[in-house]
């Protein structure tokens, strides 16, 4: 996916933010499955 | 850097058009990535000289035969509360913090890419703390089952385990969201023209331990919910008795312990990556090598576990493998190794302080490296297994690997946070009685080991009196030195009349260096213009 160059630097921020917060939901999703899956497998032994 | 610093001047102001803002305000409510650095770096100063001090009861206890200054209950609290101390509230946060200062810096990043979530990550380190440690104050006292919490043991003692239990949820959660605002903040936030293999080696090693904690801390905290549900609620997860398995706790426990010890390594690695050619004036030798080398380790962190283990039986086969896979780690480590030494090989060397303390760790963390491999070797680790050459590697590890890293690092960084020098004739006295003394403690558990003295006892046979007493002596030693250390940063921080210029080291490159010392409360908030020269690592074609 491309994106258009940013306008300005206030631009380019905003735009490394929003792209931060949507790795960081999908980041924490990973942790909390680890998490439940672990806790799922050992009881399931 | 002409362009740089004009850039800054107009950029990397203190006020940023804020109003005043109240103690309280800057401190607790805090979003500024320097700000919560500076928060994490001074907790977890306090977290080593609280863990120091309960080393330092050990060392008492242990300076001869027989039980002389504690009760043996509450000598396994502190030889378990020691290590929750200074692996979950000294290194682990050292780190964070090194990272909070300086990896926005250094990769030309306005901010962490989650400020307020940087602000949670770090006030929830209190609260765990004042959990565990609450512990040593109850009825029954506190935990005394050793850092690795295995069952049926730790499930004994009284209600102070749930609090240890409700600790490390809370610390986990912080190292979690920590990891992922430094994931964030590295994919998301780097200036234009800061590709991946540009980046400074600091931001590279985090980048990577920031994966592992992500992958092995809610490993963990399923595996101490699960204990804390075998003793409160009637669950046999771990209960023999119930169907369940004592040895699967060990194997859940491990598969996030040897990760973690990476995760206190990796970061430490980034470090002295980034003062030997600092003080070689040369660029690091093999910096792809490295690069790569760090990805190994933390690959190979994930297939080793079980040799925490051997004795506790499994199959040959088990046992070959974890075996090979752990020796294997030696390769990407001595390729490590080796780059150091090639950075500084006919370099024109200087040797302040943060350089002696990055020597020290490459000699020092090697010899840990080495009875590493020893360790690694089956029927060998069957001799060694929970006696104090154990004790003596993973000291060699820890204390002359990560811990000599921060002190490394906080000597290098410094001039850079607070705008002062620090006072190199002390630093260096630091650095002499740290080196000397920590031999003196560590070497000698060694030959303790070897001769058969276990781990974890407050009492030993008469046959183990005098390497007791010196390892003692060198503790105490060590221990007064950290004094020196408090004294350098504190005569740094307020008294000290040197100013830094904003490069500090003539050898230093990278972002960091661009700004002004002290880094102004703001930085990059215009993205910098990369130039040539500006980076350390640029043309890593060829």
């Amino acid at each position: 996916m491309s994106y258009p160059t940013p306008t300005n630097d206030r631009e380019l921020i905003a735009r490394q933010r929003k792209s931060a917060r949507r790795l960081a939901l999908i980041l924490g999703g990973v942790a909390l499955l680890i998490f439940i899956l672990g806790f799922v497998q050992v009881a399931l032994r | 850097m002409a362009h740089a610093a004009t850039h800054d001047d107009a950029h990397g102001h203190d006020d940023h058009g804020h109003a005043p803002q109240t103690f309280i305000q800057r401190w607790l409510f805090s979003t500024n990535h320097k700000d919560i650095g500076t928060l994490y770096l001074i907790f977890s100063l306090l977290m080593f000289f609280i863990g120091g001090s309960m080393a330092m009861v050990i060392r008492a206890e242990l300076f001869e035969p027989g039980m002389q200054l504690v009760r043996p209950d509450f000598f396994n609290e502190m030889t378990t509360t020691h290590a929750l101390v200074m692996i979950f509230g000294a290194v682990m946060p050292a780190f964070v913090g090194l990272a909070n200062w300086m990896i926005p810096l250094q990769v030309g990043a306005p901010d962490m890419a989650l400020p307020r979530m940087n602000n949670w990550s770090f006030w929830l380190l209190p609260v765990a703390f004042t959990l565990l440690l609450s512990g040593l104050f109850m009825d029954g006292g506190g935990p005394q089952g050793g850092w690795t919490m295995y069952p049926p043991l730790s499930l004994q003692g009284g209600n102070s385990i749930a609090f240890m239990v409700f600790a490390i949820h809370v610390a986990g959660i912080s190292s979690i969201m920590g990891a992922i605002n430094i994931i964030a903040t590295v994919l998301n936030m780097r200036a234009p023209g800061m590709d991946l293999l540009k980046m400074p080696i600091f931001a590279w090693s985090w980048l990577i331990t920031a994966f592992l904690l992500i992958a092995v801390m809610p490993v963990l905290a399923g595996a101490v919910t699960m204990l804390l549900t075998d003793k409160y609620f009637g669950t046999s997860f771990f209960n023999a008795a119930g169907g369940g398995d004592p040895v699967m706790y060990q194997h859940i426990f491990w598969f996030f312990g040897h990760p973690e010890v990476y995760i206190m390594i990796l970061p430490a690695f980034g470090i002295i990556s980034e003062i030997i050619p600092t003080f070689s004036r040369k660029p690091l030798f093999g910096y792809q090598a490295m690069v790569y080398a760090v990805a190994s380790i933390a690959f190979l962190s994930f297939i080793v576990w079980a040799h925490h283990m051997f004795t506790v039986g499994m199959p040959l086969g088990g046992e070959l493998f974890f075996m090979y896979a752990t020796m294997l780690i030696a390769i990407p480590t001595g390729v490590k190794v080796f780059n150091w030494v090639s950075t500084m090989w006919e370099g024109s060397l200087t040797f302040e302080t943060p350089m002696l303390f990055a020597i020290a760790f490459v000699i020092l963390f090697t010899i840990g490296g080495f009875s590493g491999v020893m360790l690694a070797i089956v029927p060998a680790d069957f001799q060694y297994q929970d006696t104090y050459f154990v004790v003596a590697h993973f000291h060699y590890v820890l204390v002359t690997g990560a811990i000599f890293a921060i002190m490394a690092a906080t000597y290098y960084w410094i001039p850079k946070w607070t705008g002062n020098m620090y006072s190199e004739r002390w630093g260096k006295i630091h650095f002499w009685m740290s080196v000397i003394s920590v031999n003196v403690l560590f070497f000698p558990q060694h030959f303790l080991g070897l001769a058969g003295m276990p781990r974890r006892i407050p009492d030993y046979n008469v046959a183990f009196a005098d390497f007791n007493m010196i390892s003692s002596i060198g503790g105490f030693w060590f221990g007064a030195s950290q004094l020196l250390f408090l004294g350098v940063i504190i005569h740094c921080v307020f008294f000290s009349k040197e100013r830094a210029t904003a490069r500090v080291w003539e050898g230093a490159k990278g972002l960091e260096w661009e700004v002004p010392s002290p880094a102004p409360h703001h930085t990059w908030e215009t993205p910098p213009v990369i130039r040539p020269g500006m980076l350390a690592h640029e043309d890593v074609s060829h």
